[in-house]
């Protein structure tokens, strides 16, 4: 691993005229990077001066990553990235071009490079015994890639949804595979199939989809002629009921039987308690779309509408709250996600897909998105400042005639350069560019005594600092775009949270948790675990670590002297104290991080059996031996047994910056838009905003910072922002 | 789009038009929020209202008809698919199966009953096309007081396990969870707490269960068993109406489904 020094591109023509607009970027997530993506490239034609302010020594938000030990990549949780991200590949495949004509091909390849197609994802159930109970889905690609142009005349729409939900169901039901045997018929021992073996078999599985479709679509009618404006409906509505109750019990007695098929059912169940909720709630007929049933909470609007018990047990939904951490103060008894945004999410991904369900990044997300992004983006003219930690974004005085604006940014500079100029951030690890996980104290000014003393520059209760900057608006910028996490704001923006009932009542309302993640290095591969693959994602599987993926295609990115077979990362919410942390609790962050240590490591030994056998050994317990240490002396690679777990990765998620954004019913409301002008000279960015689609992901934060740019620049058109104009 | 301050509204600025000392203001957008408007056909204003009426009796009639030939076509389809199923199930049971009696191409099979499906939906989004320009949304349901479900599949079972299945387990592979509630005995305990699954599907109202008895041949029985699903009990329920002065102790019975030659297994009961 070897420090780079970067090639700092011309400076932009605006830079010499200084008449151009300066804009101060405060933050360096994917929403200010989408930001200042859009308002840095050639069509403005230099019309701004962008500075990014970034805390500590790396961009990314709660998506960067960084290279440890051994090169390893050691990443704030598992970041995936799901085929509808539209808006984040087009902006990554711009700026992979970009880097191509500059003749970087070399350091970051093409984009379909970076990111590689996945389609098959499993999912855990508890079985009714104990124990779990796997099942595989196969997603079919499909046309396209994410980020291209969307087909002329593309409209998003529920009518659209339904009639892919269709399409959804056949997949499911032709593709889909329970405890490794898949719904084809079995083969006998000498792997043939026989005929009448497989005509029984698709007799009945031909009747079961049959029946599952028409109770899905009968049902729907039974809604539909249950509407006011259609005379003599009722004797209709009454038989379309009597027809889809007894459905209902058809597809009991088939869930009753000795059938690996009747998870279907629960599938089936969940598809027609949305279809029936979106017509009785007439969203297909609301100007609000799906927020007209954001203030429900999704489990509760889908049993409203018929779904059974066992439905809503599903690991189809147990999947969804997983993956979008819906547990307000990371509490697992408490899932709580608004059905509106949860059905937006589930729409856009099962059936705005492009190319391929999900895709998964050749490296960390450090070294394949913000690496990149950097690069281009300093070559374009945009000035970093790293070690920057806004502290106050004040307000000017009230009674000055003027409206309400910034007119000062208070950071702590956390570090200055011993040369003066700027701060080189990467390190070379397998030929490539990457983000490491600890600033270069040698390039810093008293960097040798803020490492012996353990400064943490990313933690909220490390305040040590080399000095403090205040700008001024007017003199050091005319524009402000905050994106920051939003548990962050409190802290940064007192005044406005203050003065302004909008801003207090979102940093109330819309919640956020916070998460844990560790990764493991291991000297066997999963299959040679017992693990059967080869699903790239596993969910639903058992708390506290409910969420986790074999990412054995980036080991070949890092630098081991002898590569481990496989790397798996976990992660999952994390439960908040009863009372919030003092700020000048330095040692905070250290005792949930060893919360998480204990946590990993009873999961190694428990829940772990259920899919690694393999892993453990004759005496039953787990073989702490499988583990890889790093070979570069950083830790004691010849520890045995639980303290082997010292020399892998684990964190806590605890920062405010870092918290998980999710949607609570009714929690829509309280959002704000980068659109918003309260205050015309600030705009935000962030997954936490009323981007439109209100997710804590990367596209949900991509598209806000498309939002922002266009509420300074003007572009792009708030139509080019693809899924914005969205039910 | 960013305005100097005291330029005219709508004026923006491009590089270099900022004047010295002028405060830079972002312009209004033309719109801060999305647009939600989900279907083809937006919901009628309050200014259509006063000739629905007419419309309603006008249109419905043959929305109406197009609902009643859905509802036809889905009988049809239905009665023949489940009498299909019906039959060839007996068929391999009995063993005269011919192949030769079916289309060769097993995957046409698939393809054709897929096809099925397609078809009547696509009746159905017909008659959503068509219901769309007159639908006047109604107020939702108030949501439910109690919240749903925990993701926990139930609790832990509070009675004895029966003396056939593994201590501390709950129902395994091939089981499913049996819920008993009495009538007439409510100290009454289930000592059973699974059952095999059926081989082939069956309605829960089909099963049957041989009269309780008692180890005493002397003792009177219980005879009446009823059998239903609920899903909100985990499953299959039965129902056991115990009659009134039954002596204490422990009854049992055999569980069958029609159709399966051996038990599901054997319900047992202790009167307390």
């Amino acid at each position: 691993m070897a420090r780079v020094a970067r090639a700092i591109g011309p400076e932009s023509e605006s830079d010499v005229t200084g008449k151009a607009t300066k804009v101060a970027v405060i933050g360096g997530g994917c929403g200010s990077m989408a930001a200042v993506w859009a308002m840095s490239g050639p069509e403005q034609a230099g019309q701004f001066e962008i500075t990014v302010f970034q805390e500590g020594w790396r961009l990314g938000g709660k998506g960067a990553s960084g290279r440890g030990p051994s090169g390893r990549i050691e990443e704030h949780g598992l970041h995936v990235w799901l085929g509808f991200y539209d808006n984040a590949f087009r902006m990554m495949r711009q700026c992979h071009a970009e880097l191509a004509q500059q003749g970087l091909a070399d350091l970051y390849g093409d984009w379909r490079e970076a990111w590689t197609p996945e389609h098959d994802i499993a999912l855990y159930s508890v079985a009714e015994g104990g124990g779990f109970e796997r099942w595989d889905a196969h997603m079919p690609p499909r046309a396209g890639l994410p980020g291209d142009p969307l087909p002329p005349g593309t409209v998003f729409s529920l009518p659209y949804y339904m009639a892919r939900a269709f399409e959804l169901f056949r997949s499911l039901i032709l593709d889909t595979t329970v405890d490794g045997r898949g719904l084809g018929p079995e083969p006998d021992s000498q792997g043939r199939i026989e005929a009448g073996a497989a005509l029984k078999y698709l007799l009945g599985l031909g009747s079961f989809a049959t029946v599952a479709s028409l109770a899905q679509g009968l049902g729907l009618a039974a809604v539909l002629v249950r509407a006011p404006g259609v005379a003599g409906a009722s004797g209709l509505a009454g038989a379309l009921e009597g027809l889809c109750a007894r459905l209902r019990l058809w597809l009991e007695d088939r869930w009753l039987a000795t059938d690996r098929h009747r998870f279907l059912w629960e599938v089936a169940d969940l598809t027609l308690a949305s279809m029936v909720g979106l017509v009785r709630h007439g969203v297909m007929f609301d100007a609000r779309g799906l927020d007209a049933i954001d203030d429900y909470e999704c489990r509760d609007w889908l049993r409203m509408n018929g779904a059974s018990v066992r439905a809503l047990q599903s690991p189809f939904l147990r999947g969804l709250y997983d993956l979008s951490m819906g547990y307000e103060n990371g509490d697992p008894d408490r899932p709580r996600l608004s059905a509106g945004q949860g059905l937006r999410g589930t729409l856009r991904t099962f059936f705005g897909y492009r190319g391929a369900f999900m895709w998964r990044m050749r490296a960390g997300m450090g070294d394949v998105v913000f690496a990149p992004l950097y690069e281009a983006l300093a070559r374009r003219g945009v000035k970093f400042r790293f070690f920057h930690r806004l502290t106050n974004v004040g307000l000017a005085a009230d009674g000055a005639g003027d409206a309400p604006h910034v007119a000062s940014l208070t950071f702590d500079v956390q570090a200055e350069t011993r040369s003066g100029g700027p701060y080189e951030p990467f390190v070379t690890v397998a030929g490539r560019p990457c983000w490491p996980s600890a600033p270069d104290f040698g390039q810093l000014q008293d960097g040798e005594r803020m490492a012996a003393e353990g400064w943490d520059l990313e933690s909220h209760w490390d305040r040590r600092r080399a000095g403090e900057l205040t700008l001024k608006v007017g003199r050091d910028f005319d524009l402000v775009l905050l994106g920051v996490g939003l548990g962050a704001i409190p802290h940064v923006c007192r005044e406005i949270v203050s003065r302004d009932i909008g801003w207090r009542r979102m940093t109330q309302e819309v919640k956020t948790v916070a998460s844990q993640a560790f990764q493991v290095w291991l000297d066997a591969d999963l299959e040679s675990l017992g693990w059967r693959g080869p699903a790239y994602i596993t969910g639903a599987f058992a708390k506290p670590f409910d969420t986790w993926c074999d990412m054995a295609h980036v080991v070949p990115e890092e630098d081991w002297r002898t590569p481990p077979r496989t790397s798996v990362y976990f992660c999952a919410v994390l439960r908040d104290p009863p009372a919030a942390p003092d700020d000048a609790d330095r040692g905070y962050p250290k005792r949930r991080a060893d919360e998480v240590r204990a946590s990993a490591e009873a999961f190694m030994e428990g829940p772990i059996r259920h899919v690694w056998p393999g892993a453990f050994g004759a005496d039953g317990g787990f073989r702490w031996d499988l583990l890889a240490a790093p070979s570069d002396a950083t830790s004691d690679a010849a520890s045995q047994g639980r303290a082997r777990f010292a020399t892998q990765y684990w964190r806590a998620n605890v920062n405010p910056s870092d918290r998980y954004v999710i949607h609570t019913p009714g929690s829509f409301r309280y959002r704000i838009s980068p659109l918003d002008m309260t205050y015309d000279n600030l705009t935000i960015a962030g997954d936490w905003t009323d981007s439109g689609f209100h997710s804590g992901c990367v596209e949900g934060a991509v598209m806000s910072g498309l939002l922002a740019a266009h509420a300074l620049s003007g572009a792009p058109k708030l139509e080019d922002i693809i899924g914005y104009d969205h039910p | 789009m960013t305005t100097p301050e005291g330029a005219p509204d709508g004026a923006t600025t491009s590089r270099g038009t900022s004047a010295p000392k002028a405060r830079v203001r972002r312009a209004p957008p033309d719109r801060t929020g999305p647009i939600r408007a989900a279907g083809p056909a937006a919901a009628p204003s309050a200014a259509d209202a006063s000739g629905q009426a007419a419309a309603d009796g006008a249109a419905g009639s043959s929305i109406n008809e197009q609902i009643a030939q859905a509802v036809r076509a889905g009988y049809d389809v239905i009665a023949d698919n489940i009498q299909q199923g019906r039959q060839a199930a007996e068929r391999f049971r009995q063993g005269d199966y011919n192949f030769r009696d079916v289309p060769d191409d097993v995957q046409s099979v698939l393809q054709r009953l897929i096809q099925l499906a397609r078809e009547l939906s696509t009746t159905t989004f017909d008659v959503c096309d068509r219901l769309l320009a007159e639908w006047r949304p109604t107020s939702p349901p108030a949501p439910p007081t109690d919240g749903p479900p925990p993701f926990r599949p139930r609790p832990e079972p509070k009675q004895a396990p029966a003396p056939t299945a593994a201590p501390g387990n709950g129902a395994g592979p091939g089981q499913i969870n049996l819920a008993v509630q009495f009538e007439g005995a409510p100290d009454a305990l289930a000592r059973t707490l699974w059952l095999d699954r059926p081989s082939q599907p069956a309605e829960a109202q089909t099963f049957t269960s041989t009269p309780l008895a008692s180890a005493d041949p002397t003792a009177p029985v219980i005879s009446q068993v009823v059998f239903k699903m609920d899903l909100s009990q985990g499953g299959l329920v039965a129902v056991v109406t115990v009659p009134p002065g039954l002596p204490t102790g422990v009854y049992s019975g055999l569980v069958r489904a029609p159709g399966d030659g051996v038990p599901l297994g054997v319900l047992a009961v202790e009167i307390r």
